[in-house]
């Protein structure tokens, strides 16, 4: 998975826990977990929302890396 | 050069396609050689004995096997509920936990119903084809209590996976108060999906088109048992055409909802 996120970081920083940044969001806690774990990466607008609540930018928060494989 | 590329890529396909049916027309022809030569010396007659132990067996199966599944669903929902309940809203790990504890009693009564009208099917053939087909005058008194028995499971069965059922809603609702429906309702997968967020539909949608890929397997390969099993086993036609609708349903909703929408 190339998209890095440091979600967890700052939801921290807000002080809430996976369902209420869900809440915040609009959307599942379940979701809040799979895109902490790495596991799913979220749309252009859910990033953007997360970003909005977050009080940071797109990129502060997620992080594309090249996959090593694209390059070979 | 790409589309020298892109023609020999094309070449390779067509001859690992080429070969693939090659290789199944050979395995058809094996299959059909193996059928005939157990059709020849198959003579599928059963003595008295051994058709009460089978009457006895599939009764039995369709009980027991909905004995052990409904209380292991039942443990586990209790487990479930009881980290449920211990659950304060803030322990993230604790709610992941309690949901994958639900998944397999989901997923145990969803196949338990199927292998239950599957169970009671082989009963009914076993146990009143007999009278039905006047091999036999009367249905016996064991052969009665054994089919009322396997009439009682498959009832007993569709109480229980609903119970089961409508316990794991609630429970993953109270984890997630977003979700919406209940079993009880009749467009229940509909209002479940609406409550749901653009993972979570993700999700279900690669398991619909994963489901879809392994029905479309198993429909052909239920095709040529069919096929075969027609020609040496005189099971009628009737299998043969079953497969293909399943098939062509799968396939037509497919193609109809992949369609773009302009």
């Amino acid at each position: 998975m190339p998209l890095l996120n440091r979600l967890k970081e700052y939801r921290s920083k807000l002080g809430v826990n996976q369902a209420q940044m869900g809440l915040l969001v609009g959307t599942s806690r379940q979701t809040i977990s799979q895109i902490e774990r790495g596991d799913y990466s979220p749309s252009v607008t859910l990033a953007l929302k997360i970003a909005k609540v977050c009080n940071a930018s797109v990129e502060d928060i997620f992080q594309y890396e090249e996959d090593n494989k694209d390059e070979n | 050069m790409k589309t020298n590329a892109t023609s020999a890529s094309n070449t390779k396909i067509y001859i690992k396609f080429a070969l693939i049916l090659i290789a199944s027309m050979a395995g058809g022809a094996l299959a059909a050689f193996l059928f005939q030569t157990i059709a020849s010396n198959f003579q599928f007659t059963m003595d008295n004995s051994v058709k009460s132990f089978m009457d006895y067996l599939s009764a039995g199966t369709i009980v027991g096997f909905n004995l052990i599944a409904a209380v292991y669903c039942f443990i586990q929902i209790s487990k479930a509920k009881k980290l449920v309940k211990s659950w304060d809203g803030q322990d993230d790990d604790l709610a992941m936990e309690a949901e994958n504890m639900l998944e397999m009693p989901l997923m145990v009564s969803g196949c338990s119903f199927i292998l239950t009208i599957m169970l009671f099917g082989i009963c009914c053939w076993l146990l009143l084809v007999p009278v039905l087909n006047s091999e036999q005058a009367s249905l016996e008194i064991s052969s009665m209590i054994l089919f009322i028995l396997s009439m009682l499971a498959l009832l007993g069965n569709m109480v229980w996976t609903m119970a089961v059922q409508n316990m794991s809603v609630n429970l993953i609702k109270e984890l997630n108060p977003e979700k919406q429906g209940s079993i009880f309702q009749t467009d229940f997968q509909k209002t479940w999906e609406a409550s749901c967020d653009e993972m979570q539909k993700q999700e279900i949608y690669r398991a619909g088109f994963k489901a879809y890929q392994n029905m479309n397997k198993m429909c052909l390969a239920g095709w040529v048992l069919s096929v075969l099993t027609m020609f040496f086993f005189d099971t009628g036609l009737l299998p043969m055409i079953l497969v293909c609708l399943i098939m062509l349903t799968g396939n037509l909703t497919y193609m109809m909802n992949a369609r773009s929408k302009k």
